[in-house]
């Protein structure tokens, strides 16, 4: 123990973390043993990688469940023998039914939003590097976090298993609007899921997987939170935090307030389904030859507000990863400081707070107060000024700058041309009155899978493909990123364009097909055009999959520091070793995006880089160094 | 004057937040620990909007607890819960004062606080379900004659709010049960933190109580 | 790992400010009165005492008055009197047993068990503060209860009862989670937005009410097939 102690006090890097009473918990040595290095691990770095490749999984599941819906709607009724295979119920003879459609559906979002959006730039990256770039060692609460992957895990298995059980698979959609997730499956109704009334059908393992998910998310948004305020090394003020930084802070506190009220409804709505209660069934709900419900309680309407009230700032949760990726990525290769530092990071914390207070713009439709839905649409297009914001100095950002196209820095300019793409239709549906006519259409399809969907995963292939040396010491093939990335960003807008097209002219999202609507039957070359670049853009993909696994084992070795980058990450080996930084305490001296620095011998300056001025005066860590020697218990005022 | 005040000021904010320090003064175990209280905060408050929610959209809602025994039981429960937060903060002082066998036995009184708390608790539903026949989904056949337009939410309502927070009370008594079994060998900063979650559960019924019981007595 | 450097204080003391030896404890309970009045652990388990005598009598009260006492609710009161008496009965019975004037099991700690060091502990507040917290919480309760007692309007007990349940944790957060002793930058992180958040899931409520405007139906009025 005493040495213990010892290793301690060194690598602490100021006297208060001494007496920190829990900083004990990081004095775990290289793990040795293969379960303990690389399963159930509690490194950070382990644990990232874990979530990034949860999320690769997931994102393949998806893409392969879009693949199947687009293969139904362009040719209905087509019967396709491998998928009585796996799905015998659902796809009998191979032909899908309406119910395994709507069960691809709801798979898909889930999958992708939970699985893929929230874990791979939050979990993944998040846990990679933010301990990486506030110079810390570790996460705040390594075995909490190891405990969440896990958890997430669980959730993941418990998601795959609701698409094969008897019960058949949940059809709620990934926003679970009762009445059909709440009573499907079980009062026997026609066209509501299976006849038998089941426990172990899909959509109970749906609200089970949320659930759990919720609490892992808000277990890992405690320890991102904890991490962020207490860990960063000397000289890490607040504003010298890489946006990447910041946006995973913004996010995490987002989780940590908004998936507990999903837990809430989630179990409200299990209830709902295992011990008959009626908190989202309405009263006097007939099916046309009964009625189901003979009470006047329960509203579905409730569920909704429950749902969205996460909702909304998951959608942010989603994105402001991405957006703190490509400011980092775009200064970095436009080899200029971010324009605009503080306002990009008050820009973020906008449209995080803002996140929380327009939940109802998804709720247009559902009949509230028009009084209501002004004051909904009207924060809602306040979203647009701090977007605008972010949009502007990513461009100013750009400017006049000496641009290296590499892979990461073609995905970061995407991701913002996506942003904008789907950002301006978020402005048309965010007015009431037009929304109620695009409310459920492709074209909200197309909105949310461009502004959400596609630029968050652009911002995760810049993050890869960035960060990717530093994980694992190698670099990924740059020729193959280029390759990967003109069929992919051309292939989502071949893909999402035609979306808003079909969402005016009156394609309603979800339905199975639409064989039997005369006024679509035009819209049938565009539906195959859509299906077409579908498949063109998805095996695309698989060149990013072979480039990763390749560059893994036979990419050309990286250096330190490939990209010449600034932040603190870069200052140490690739991949970094257990303890981040090999005993060292980083000292922080400047802010994070210090490129062209007028004198300085290159056009880069670390972070970690002393500049005989600053190291004079310095009242930040002399102060920092004073304090830590009283310990964290005086101060008092 | 002012101006020398304020540039203490800042330079504080700065040693405070220039990293290399907590800027609360507060460890990592006592910070996520707020977070998390600050999280199922959000659990509760969602839980119960969604009751009262419901309430309030429902024509009428039965209003069954005669004032005694049920509101008085349910106010012995409060002061159970109640006491037990007290000796949890004797328990935490005694800990800070390094009294480790005090803290233990302040902890242990807290604990049985809270058992006490869970007992009762579960009295009352056996109490509920066995003997006036309430359900997660639907009303006593009495209740129902008497208030025959309310929804057959109060069961549910009453059995998911209640039964969540006994669940926390039950975590709550395990981890207590631990730090205790453990008082030697863990830190101040424990207990304490153990404190807080306490605190919480404690925190939680004092709007549990009135919402639930009290809005819910029989008018005589 | 360094010694524990204080003295162990002797447990059950809550005061703390007596020294004392490892075997002192049973002389005290021959020391001066006065000197044990002054000690606030008497008060307290006075209190219990007090409460498990009223419990005890209630009891009695429930068993004696209820015309049949085999019944639900007879049993139920007296029962639970009893168990609350004797949990209000634990507190002084663990007393007189550390001041060996009851013989119990003992759940000693080992000796020579190592302490660890955790540097300087920071805690405010003294008993009396706490038990005045207590108090402050006890007789905010019996308003809460007496509200109902009187059958007060249901929308004028709502607003109060919520106005009072608010009063009681602000005491709890601030007094019991100690956050009045800690910096403000932290209540400033942690109170504001879990105060906005909670606001915000108000917005709910219009439509609660509206969709009870809306319905046209009444219950038992619900049309069933045949009505139709």
């Amino acid at each position: 123990m005493a040495e213990a102690e010892t290793i301690h006090d060194v690598i602490q890097p100021a006297a208060a973390h001494a007496h920190a009473p829990s900083v004990a918990a990081h004095h775990h040595g290289p793990p040795t043993g293969f379960i303990r290095k690389y399963i159930f691990s509690v490194d950070h770095k382990v644990i990232g990688i874990q979530y990034l490749l949860l999320a690769m999984a997931a994102v393949l599941v998806g893409m392969l469940l879009s693949v199947l819906m687009r293969m139904n709607l362009t040719w209905p009724g087509t019967a396709w023998p491998l998928l009585e295979i796996l799905f015998p119920i659902g796809a009998k003879g191979g032909v899908m039914t309406p119910e395994f459609y709507l069960s691809l559906v709801t798979m898909h979002g889930t999958m992708m939003v939970f699985f893929v959006l929230t874990t791979a730039p939050q979990g993944g990256f998040g846990n990679y590097f933010l301990p990486i770039q506030i110079g810390a060692e570790d996460m705040a609460f390594p075995t909490l976090n190891m405990l969440s992957f896990w958890v997430t895990f669980v959730g993941f298995v418990a998601l795959i298993a609701a698409a094969f059980v008897e019960g058949g698979g949940p059809t709620g959609g990934w926003t679970g609007y009762p009445t059909l997730s709440a009573i499907g499956g079980k009062l026997n109704v026609p066209g509501m899921g299976s006849a038998q009334n089941l426990w172990w059908n899909g959509q109970n393992l749906w609200i089970i997987s949320i659930a759990i998910f919720c609490v892992a998310s808000l277990l890992g948004a405690l320890n991102f939170i904890t991490t962020l305020l207490n860990m960063r090394t000397r000289g890490m003020s607040l504003m010298r935090m890489p946006l990447t930084c910041w946006s995973w802070f913004t996010t995490a506190i987002l989780a940590l307030l908004a998936f507990p009220v999903l837990l809430a409804a989630g179990v409200l709505l299990f209830l709902d389904r295992t011990a008959d209660t009626s908190f989202f069934v309405p009263g006097g709900l007939s099916d046309g030859t009964r009625v189901l419900t003979e009470h006047n309680g329960g509203s579905p309407i409730l569920w909704q507000h429950l749902f969205w009230f996460f909702g909304h700032p998951e959608v942010y949760i989603a994105i402001l990863p991405g957006m703190g990726v490509t400011s980092h990525v775009l200064s970095t290769f436009a080899r200029k400081p971010v324009f605009g530092y503080r306002a990009m990071v008050f820009a973020m914390f906008a449209i995080g707070l803002l996140g929380f207070f327009v939940w109802g713009h998804h709720m247009f439709l559902s009949g509230m107060s028009p009084y209501t839905g002004m004051a909904f649409s009207v924060l809602t297009l306040t979203i647009g000024v701090p977007s605008a914001i972010k949009t502007f100095n990513w461009i100013g950002t750009l400017w006049g700058g000496r641009i290296r196209f590499t892979t990461p820095m073609l995905f970061a300019i995407g991701f913002v041309s996506l942003f904008v793409a789907g950002g301006v239709t978020g402005i048309v549906l965010g007015q009431t009155s037009l929304d109620l006519s695009m409310h459920d259409t492709y074209f909200v399809l197309g909105h949310f899978h461009l502004v959400m969907g596609v630029a968050a995963i652009f911002g995760m292939f810049a993050g890869t493909y960035f960060w990717f040396p530093k994980m694992f010491g190698r670099m990924m093939s740059e020729r193959l990123g280029k390759i990967h990335f003109w069929p992919t960003f051309i292939g989502v807008y071949a893909i999402f364009i035609p979306f808003h097209i079909m969402g005016i002219v009156g394609m309603p999202r979800r339905y199975a097909s639409f064989e039997e609507y005369e006024f679509l039957r035009v819209l049938d070359p565009v539906v195959l055009f859509v299906t077409i670049a579908v498949i063109i853009t998805v095996a695309a993909q698989f060149l990013f999959w072979y480039n990763f696994f390749w560059s893994i084992w036979k990419g050309e070795p990286a250096g330190d520091n490939p990209w010449e980058a600034t932040t603190l990450e870069w200052s140490t080996s690739s991949p970094p070793p257990h303890d981040n930084f090999g005993g060292r305490v980083l000292t922080v001296y400047r802010g994070p995006y210090e490129f062209a620095v007028p004198g300085a011998p290159d056009d880069y300056v670390m972070q970690t880089t002393p500049d005989a001025a600053e190291e004079n005066q310095s009242p930040l860590v002399q102060g920092g160094s004073e304090i830590s020697g009283n310990g964290h218990n005086g101060h008092k005022h | 004057m002012s101006t020398e005040a304020h540039a203490v000021d800042q330079s504080t904010l700065a040693a405070d937040w220039g990293g290399g320090t907590f800027p609360y003064h507060v460890g990592h175990k006592k910070l996520g620990m707020w977070l998390f209280i600050v999280s199922d905060a959000m659990t509760f408050s969602a839980l119960l909007i969604g009751y009262s929610y419901v309430r309030a959209s429902s024509d009428e809602w039965p209003a069954p607890f005669h004032f005694y025994p049920s509101v008085v039981f349910s106010t012995v429960m409060t002061l159970c819960l109640l006491a037990s937060s007290f000796t949890m903060v004797m328990a935490v002082g005694a800990s800070a004062r390094r009294d480790k066998r005090a803290a233990r036995r302040w902890i242990m009184l807290t604990m049985l606080g809270g058992l006490t708390f869970l007992v009762l608790h579960l009295y009352e539903w056996y109490h509920l379900i066995h003997d006036y026949g309430l359900k997660p989904f639907s009303l006593p056949a009495e209740w129902a004659r008497e208030w025959p337009n309310a929804p057959p939410l109060f069961g549910a309502c009453f059995f998911t709010i209640t039964g969540l927070h006994m669940f926390h009370v039950l975590t709550g008594v395990i981890y207590l049960g631990w730090i205790a079994f453990k008082i030697r060998r863990v830190r101040h900063e424990d207990v304490e933190v153990s404190g807080l979650y306490w605190h919480f559960v404690d925190l939680v019924w004092m709007f549990v109580f009135p919402l639930i019981y009290l809005m819910s007595v029989y008018a005589e | 790992m360094r010694p524990f450097d204080q003295p162990v204080v002797e447990a059950g003391r809550v005061g703390g400010e007596l020294p004392s030896s490892g075997s002192g404890g049973r002389l005290r309970a021959f020391a001066p009165l006065r000197r044990l009045t002054a000690d606030t652990d008497l008060l307290l388990n006075g209190l219990c005492v007090l409460f498990a005598v009223g419990f005890i009598a209630l009891a009695v009260r429930s068993a004696a008055m209820s015309g049949a006492f085999i019944s639900t609710d007879s049993l139920f009161m007296t029962a639970v009197c009893l168990m609350l008496a004797g949990v209000f009965m634990v507190s002084p019975a663990l007393m007189l047993w550390e001041r060996g004037l009851l013989k119990m099991p003992s759940f000693a700690i080992p000796e020579g068990e190592a302490l660890i060091d955790e540097g300087p502990i920071h805690f405010e507040g003294s008993m009396r503060l706490f038990l005045n917290v207590l108090g402050g919480l006890l007789v905010l309760t019996v308003i809460e209860v007496a509200l109902a007692y009187f059958q007060v309007p249901l929308y004028i007990m709502l607003t109060i009862l919520i106005g009072l349940s608010l009063i009681k944790a602000a005491l709890i957060v601030a007094y019991f989670m100690h956050l009045r002793f800690e910096r403000m930058s932290l209540v400033l992180t942690l109170i504001p937005i879990l105060v906005v958040c909670i606001c915000l899931l108000f917005i709910f409520f219009p439509d609660s009410t509206r969709s009870l405007n809306l319905r046209t139906t009444r219950a038992g009025a619900v049309a069933t097939p045949e009505a139709r």
